[in-house]
Parts: C-alpha cells; structure tokens; sequence
C-alpha cells in the first residue's frame, strides 16, 4: 500500500480539490461533525457511517447539506448487519435520535 | 457504369437503360452526373438523350440513422467503465473518494480498494471509485492497520 495515501490532516483532506466523494469513519461528535460540516461547505458529498454524530448533530448536518445542495448519505450496520438508519427517519421520526444512540451503544457490544 | 431507374425529371420519359458517362462533378453540395437515356413507352420514338441528376455528397447528405451501441462488457484492466444511461455509452473518470479515519471500520473500507486493481472498485451499475486519501492522525498506526488489513 502506498504510505503517501494516508495524511495527518483529515481537514486539508476533506476539503483537497482533487477529492470528489469524502467518507467519514471516524466514529465519536468531534472532529467527525466539523470535519462533515467542512466537507459539505467544500463542495463535497459526504458518506459517513459515523451513528453517534448523526443521533446528536444530524439536524444541523442536514441543514448544512442542503443549504449547500450536497448530499448526505448515511448507513451502517447494528444486530449483526442489519441496516436501520435508512429506515428511521421514515418510520419512527420521533424516537430518530434516541434510537439512533441506542443502536450507537449497541453496536460495539453486539458484535 | 451502366443501371436501371425509372422517371428522371418532370418530362415524365421512362427509359429502359441509363448509361452514366462517368463524367461526377463533385462540388461540395453532390455529384452531378450526365446520363444517357433511352425512352421505352410505346409510341415514343427510340432517340437516346441526355440529361444529369444530381447525387448528394455522403457529408450533405442527411444524418445517419441513431444506432443504439451494442452492449460492452467492462474490463478494468483496460480501460475505465462506460456507464450506459439509456444504452448511450460515455466515457467517464472514476469516483475520487477520500476516507477519513482509519479505525475498524476505515481499515476495512480502505482493504476493500487496498484489493482492487488500482485502488478501483465498482458498485454495480454505477461508476467507478478510486481511494485517493486516507486520513489518520496516526499516520503510523493507520499504515500498520491498513497493511494487517489488506
């Protein structure tokens, strides 16, 4: 593996010229939220499978997607592979959040 | 060159053998050929007379019929991937994508291009994605995770 592809500097990343889709795996609310905020402000779709930030900034990520026309796409796996953050927003927009952080804590002991 | 037609021009002479004396004038609009005519109606006197006809150039002539492109089958060793919309082929650039954070989760996003001819992989119908970043703090430690992973 090339070493030159990995950079200390995840912002000059988020935001470089030559970046068209910005992935964020982070994990955890900071930097993961600047670094998605920056992204988006950049011009960049972002994908994150990051739960914790979604479950506590994702209104305010979503505002900033679509006050800068990109796109946020978000999914990732809890129960051993099953994929719900694309459901909830739609099912149970209510208890989004909680369910959100609930599966964030599950998923580490569940797998 | 010798052929068959029917009707030439507005006198209506039908003809039984044409002779066309090879003399094209192309100008860019077509070729303007004289031909040697025959009338074969009854009744008209057999007195072979000349006349042209124009042919239009094959670039005045009108576009050619849209063929839709015969299906291809992606091969990325040798050349990026035609997305077809509609079954119209276009030649496009892969995805550049950049991942940030090289944990768990990141190290096993990075070995699935880690594993892929030019760090290219494919969603299927979709375009190409390229791994052009990796960003860690740890720079050390995301390159020791990387290479366990891949």
């Amino acid at each position: 593996m090339p070493r030159e592809l990995i950079v200390p500097d995840a912002t000059a990343v988020a935001t470089r010229e030559d970046v068209d889709i910005v992935v964020e795996l982070l994990g955890g609310s900071e930097p993961a939220r600047s670094l998605i905020i920056a992204a988006l402000q950049a011009g960049k779709p972002v994908v994150t499978a990051n739960k914790h930030v979604l479950a506590h900034h994702g209104a305010e990520l979503e505002q900033v997607a679509r006050a800068s026309g990109m796109a946020l796409r978000y999914e990732a796996s809890v129960c051993g592979g099953t994929p719900v953050l694309d459901r909830l927003p739609e099912d149970w927009p209510p208890t989004t959040s909680g369910a959100c952080e609930a599966s964030s804590t599950a998923a580490p002991t569940s797998s | 060159m010798r052929g068959l037609a029917g009707r030439l021009d507005g006198r209506g002479v039908g003809f039984v053998a044409a002779s066309v004396m090879a003399s094209s004038l192309a100008d860019g609009r077509g070729q303007t050929e004289r031909i040697l005519c025959v009338p074969a109606h009854r009744g008209q006197p057999r007195v072979p007379f000349e006349t042209t006809r124009t042919r239009p150039s094959p670039s005045a002539a009108a576009p050619s019929r849209f063929r839709w492109p015969s299906p291809t089958r992606h091969d990325p060793e040798k050349r990026p991937l035609r997305v077809g919309i509609l079954g119209v082929d276009a030649e496009v650039r892969p995805l550049r994508v950049a991942i940030l954070g090289a944990g768990t989760v990141g190290a096993e996003v990075a070995r699935g291009f880690l594993h892929s001819p030019n760090r290219q992989i494919g969603p299927a119908g979709g375009r190409m994605l390229e791994l052009v970043a990796i960003a860690d703090m740890n720079v050390e430690g995301a390159w020791t995770a990387a290479c366990r992973a891949s």
